[in-house]
């Protein structure tokens, strides 16, 4: 099938399960034209959202892996995650009325920005990611220090429920923001498609073919962390969509970047909108965090590419 | 807050009559050097007169006025080393000591210290813990006049207002925090305390203590009043943040609300004044 093609399955396949996923619910079977409250104020923001959500981690993850060049990259290396709880938990200990979202975004970009800093000098994947795992190995100690040192119980309960990542229950207007930063993700990252692709070939064959590879980087990296914390600010930490998405759209679509972001985008929409779906109802009354079942996706995904190696 | 300081005196005055009055109650051991290691056995033994016996206390979370005064100038105590210290012949606490920190209950009694965790799931269970609590300081009678006390009390028709309305028991929904809401299942003293109280917790059927639920589930209960469990005992706490989250569900709205401090819901002394509060709630229904 052409990639094209391919793009187009997956718009369905997003309306699908996005439908599917407003229908189904821990109450029971709905029609989505029965627009009752059930569904217009609990559901369909939260079907919504998961789909920014997963579209801006697959694109985010996209975006990494071209950067550092590794197919293992996901969009919380370089400290992203580290930052993000550690914004987070900061938040919601000192200020516990508040959404602990801007916090956390707030987290993830300063992680990078630090992480970039202490790896300054001639561009080195290696080094950066290097650079990625110690700041995020020290923000997850105060992390933890915070919560051990905190009083309140409801700390680690609020927290543990945004470590594990999950959509909530936003309302319409919460839903502006993340739709405007995913099409202009995408649009921003189709755009630059073609730079990406001689970018993918090394710096060095980029540059021979007319790339401004220091300027594509710094603007490939910005797009991944905006993305990622605009992700981890509405749900927290929902782990391997970054990885998984852009794998499963590689394997359709190829290695060309034109067709890739689009597909890995829908992916991770599908992706988070049906996981979200299960965490809602697998376990019903109860709920699960999203992130858990993403991520028991994920560690078998992750694992065999490890089994592969990096290109 | 009133109620627990009255509940407090209350006690007091019984156990210091059953004492001095009838001479049945012998005053309690002296020589049993206890640790607390959690606010609700804290309290149960400063109201069991055993406060000059308290050799160390956890640094405490949420505690009553009276018993914080009371322990004012008791060591605190976390650690292996900060217990060992103070030499204790009992270390008494909850169960939830434990799940945090087995290897410390382990070592404890490796060194030959009595441990006593209770684990309160029902006002029952509060009694049990009060009159254990006494038989393990050597203040048995104190103890049990103690718990008769909070039986008594929980039985007394103090609050205005039935609490079940021609058979029908109010829908209760407790919420704790957070978005998906964490609520109390069957195996919390809440539970028991909304039951007693006349009414339903809708998530009863859950056999679990604390748990995340999804509001779309809440809606569908159609609960008629809404447990705010706050986490300060005095004052509004968070308790304001958490009726606004509730009031954002618009089907949860309109619902009549009642704050529930931590302290009330631990299963100890003060859970006669949440059942009290949630009576007057429950009977206040229109």
């Amino acid at each position: 099938m052409r990639p094209g093609a391919w793009v187009l399955v997956g718009v369905v396949a997003c309306v699908v399960i996005g439908a599917l996923a407003i229908c189904v619910g821990s109450t029971g079977w709905r029609s989505p034209w029965q627009w009752t409250g059930m569904i217009a104020e609990l559901r369909a923001p939260r079907v919504v959202l998961a789909g920014l959500v997963g579209s801006a981690l697959a694109m985010a993850g996209v975006a990494m892996q071209a950067v550092l060049r590794n197919d293992l990259a996901d969009p919380y290396v370089l400290g992203i995650s580290g930052g993000a709880s550690a914004g987070a938990v900061a938040s919601l200990a000192l200020w516990p009325g508040l959404a602990p979202g801007p916090a956390a975004a707030a987290g993830a970009t300063g992680a990078v920005l630090l992480v970039r800093g202490l790896a300054r000098g001639p561009y080195d994947p290696a080094r950066l990611l290097l650079a990625g795992v110690a700041v995020g190995s020290v923000l997850a100690s105060a992390t933890g220090v915070i919560l051990v040192l905190a009083p309140s119980s409801q700390l680690l309960r609020s927290t543990t429920s945004w470590l594990f990542g999950g959509i909530g229950t936003p309302h319409w207007s919460a839903l502006v923001a993340p739709a405007i930063a995913v099409v202009v993700g995408v649009a921003w990252l189709t755009a630059q498609a073609t730079r990406i692709d001689r970018l993918t070939l090394g710096a060095d064959v980029a540059e021979a073919l007319g790339v401004a590879v220091v300027r594509l980087r710094r603007g490939l990296l910005i797009a991944a962390v905006a993305l990622t914390a605009l992700a981890v600010a509405a749900s927290g930490l929902i782990g391997f969509v970054g990885l998984i998405a852009p794998h499963a759209a590689r394997r359709l679509v190829g290695q060309p970047h034109r067709h890739l972001i689009a597909l890995s985008a829908l992916a991770g929409a599908a992706l988070v909108m049906g996981a979200d779906a299960v965490a809602r109802i697998a376990f019903a009354p109860r709920e699960l965090p999203v992130g858990l079942v993403t991520a028991s996706l994920g560690g078998p995904v992750f694992l065999w590419q490890l089994q592969r190696g990096p290109r | 807050m009133a109620v627990p300081h009255r509940l407090a005196i209350l006690v007091s005055v019984a156990i210091a009559c059953s004492g001095a009055c009838s001479g049945s109650t012998p005053a309690p051991d002296s020589t049993v050097r206890i640790v607390s290691l959690h606010d609700v056995t804290t309290e149960i033994v400063v109201a069991l007169g055993a406060t000059d016996r308290l050799a160390g206390v956890a640094e405490p979370v949420d505690i009553d006025g009276k018993a914080a005064a009371a322990i004012a100038r008791v060591p605190r105590v976390g650690d292996l080393e900060s217990i060992l210290a103070v030499r204790p012949a009992i270390v008494v606490g909850l169960a939830v000591v434990a799940a945090q920190d087995p290897d410390l209950v382990a070592r404890l009694r490796d060194a030959g210290v009595t441990v006593h965790l209770g684990d309160p799931a029902t006002l029952d269970d509060v009694y049990r813990l009060v009159r254990d609590v006494g038989e393990r300081i050597a203040a048995a009678p104190a103890g049990e006049a103690l718990a008769a006390q909070l039986a008594a009390q929980a039985g007394a028709p103090e609050t205005p207002g039935p609490p079940v309305h021609d058979g029908h028991r109010t829908r209760v929904f407790v919420y704790d925090c957070c978005d998906p809401p964490f609520t109390a299942g069957r195996r919390t003293v809440l539970n028991d305390l909304i039951a007693r109280a006349g009414g339903d917790n809708v998530f009863a059927d859950l056999n679990a203590a604390w748990t995340h639920v999804s509001w779309e589930e809440v809606v569908a209960r159609r609960p008629e009043l809404v447990v705010i469990h706050a986490y300060k005992y005095e004052g509004q706490g968070d308790a304001a943040d958490k009726e606004r989250a509730v009031r954002a569900i618009s089907a949860l709205a309109a619902l009549r609300t009642v704050v529930i401090p931590l302290g009330c819901s631990l299963g100890g002394l003060r859970s006669l004044d949440g059942l009290a509060r949630l009576r007057a709630a429950i009977g206040a229904r229109a």
